[in-house]
C-alpha cells in the first residue's frame, strides 16, 4: 500500500511538471479603443434646377404673333427634411446682351411664364422680378421630389405689346431665373 | 498486490523516460529560469470623437464626407482587427440605426457598421502597424429630422485570430 501511494504521488508530480511544458502560450487579452460620433443635421431645404440654359429662337411669325412656342426643358429637384414648404420663382430684369436700341426693363417687360410639367399642373405662373405671395409650388411632406419637365413660355414681344416704347429691336435678351424654397411653418 | 505491481511498473517506466528532468537525478548549480510570455495586443485610435456637420450637398449625396481615424496596432503574435458598434441605435431626434455608420479600411468599399464584430483586417507581430479607417454617415432625407445625433461607440478591437 505504501508503494501504491508513492506511485500515485510520483505520477501527480510528473503530470504537474509536464502540463506547463506542453501547454501553448497564454492567448492574451483582446484590446479595444473606441470613438464617439456626433452628427449635426440642420434644416434642409434644397431646390435645384437641372437642364441648362433655356434658349428661345425667335422667328418672324413669333414677332407678329407676339409670343413664342413653349420650350419644355429641365427639371426642378427638391430635398427637404422639414415641411411645409413652398417654392417661389423670380427673375432679374431683362438685359440686351447683343444689339442696341433697347430701352430696357423693367419699364417695358417681356413676359416669362413657366409651369411644372403636365399632367401634374396646368397653371402658368408669371415670373416677376419680385417674390409673389402666390408660390409656384408647395409641399407638405419631407423627402425628395422632382418637378419634371418644366415648360417655359415667352409672351409680349409683338409689335403691339411694347407700347409706348415701340417694338422690341433685334438682339439677344437675357435674364436669370431663380428658384427659392422656403419653410412656411411656424 | 496486482494493483501495486502495475503501479510500480508504470512508475519505473515514467521515471526511466523522464529521468533527466527529475531534479534529484542531477547535480547542478545552474538555476532553471522559466518565463511565460503572453500574447499581447494593443490598439489605439488617434481620435476618440468624430464630428460631422451635414451640409446641403451631403443631403443631396445621401451621405457625409468621410473622416479618417488611424488605428495603431502593437502585437507580439498574429492578430485580427474587428469593428463593431456598442448600440443598435443613435440617440437623437429618431432612432437612427447603427448601419447608417459606414466604414472602410485602407480604401476598401464602405460597409455598414453592425453591433456584431466584423473583421477589418489582420496582421502579424508588429511594433506599430497603422490602419486607416474611413468613417462616413449615411443620410436619409425622409428620416433624418433636423437635430443633433450622437452615437457611442464605434469600437475597434484587436485580438488573437
Amino acid at each position: 500500500m505504501i508503494g501504491s501511494r508513492f506511485v500515485i504521488l510520483v505520477n501527480l508530480l510528473i503530470f504537474a511538471l509536464a502540463i506547463p511544458a506542453m501547454a501553448s502560450p497564454p492567448a492574451g487579452t483582446a484590446d479595444t479603443d473606441s470613438v464617439e460620433v456626433t452628427v449635426e443635421i440642420p434644416d434642409f431645404l434644397v431646390v435645384d434646377y437641372t437642364g441648362g440654359d433655356v434658349v428661345f429662337n425667335v422667328t418672324e411669325a413669333d414677332i407678329i404673333e407676339g409670343s413664342l412656342g413653349i420650350v419644355n426643358q429641365g427639371n426642378v429637384d427638391v430635398w427637404t427634411n422639414i415641411q411645409p414648404w413652398e417654392i417661389n420663382v423670380t427673375r432679374t430684369n431683362w438685359v440686351q446682351t447683343v444689339g442696341s436700341g433697347w430701352p430696357g426693363a423693367p419699364t417695358r417687360d417681356i413676359w416669362l411664364e413657366l409651369k411644372w410639367g403636365p399632367p401634374n399642373n396646368s397653371r402658368w405662373y408669371k415670373v416677376e422680378t419680385f417674390e409673389q405671395d402666390d408660390p409656384w409650388a408647395t409641399g407638405t411632406s419631407v423627402g425628395y421630389y422632382t418637378f419634371l419637365g418644366i415648360d417655359w413660355k415667352i409672351k409680349r414681344i409683338g409689335f403691339g405689346d411694347a407700347l409706348p416704347y415701340g417694338p422690341i429691336p433685334p438682339g439677344t435678351y437675357e435674364c436669370d431665373v431663380t428658384f427659392t424654397i422656403s419653410y412656411t411653418g411656424n | 498486490m496486482r494493483g501495486t505491481s502495475v503501479a510500480c511498473l508504470s512508475t519505473v517506466i515514467l521515471l526511466a523516460g523522464l529521468g533527466p528532468v527529475v531534479v534529484w537525478a542531477t547535480d547542478s548549480n545552474e538555476p532553471e529560469l522559466a518565463m511565460d510570455v503572453p500574447a499581447v495586443f494593443v490598439v489605439s485610435l488617434d481620435v476618440n470623437q468624430l464630428e460631422y456637420n451635414a451640409t446641403e450637398q451631403n443631403l443631396v449625396d445621401g451621405e457625409t464626407e468621410a473622416q479618417t481615424i488611424i488605428a495603431t496596432v502593437q502585437a507580439n503574435s498574429n492578430w485580427v482587427m474587428n469593428i463593431y458598434g456598442d448600440s443598435a441605435i443613435w440617440t437623437g431626434p429618431w432612432n437612427k440605426p447603427v448601419g447608417d455608420i459606414l466604414w472602410s479600411v485602407d480604401g476598401s468599399a464602405f460597409t455598414p457598421l453592425e453591433t456584431g464584430t466584423m473583421q477589418i483586417t489582420s496582421g502579424g507581430p508588429t511594433a506599430g502597424n497603422n490602419k486607416n479607417i474611413d468613417i462616413k454617415i449615411s443620410l436619409d432625407i425622409t428620416e433624418d429630422l433636423p437635430g443633433d445625433y450622437e452615437y457611442e461607440n464605434i469600437v475597434v478591437e484587436v485580438s488573437a485570430p
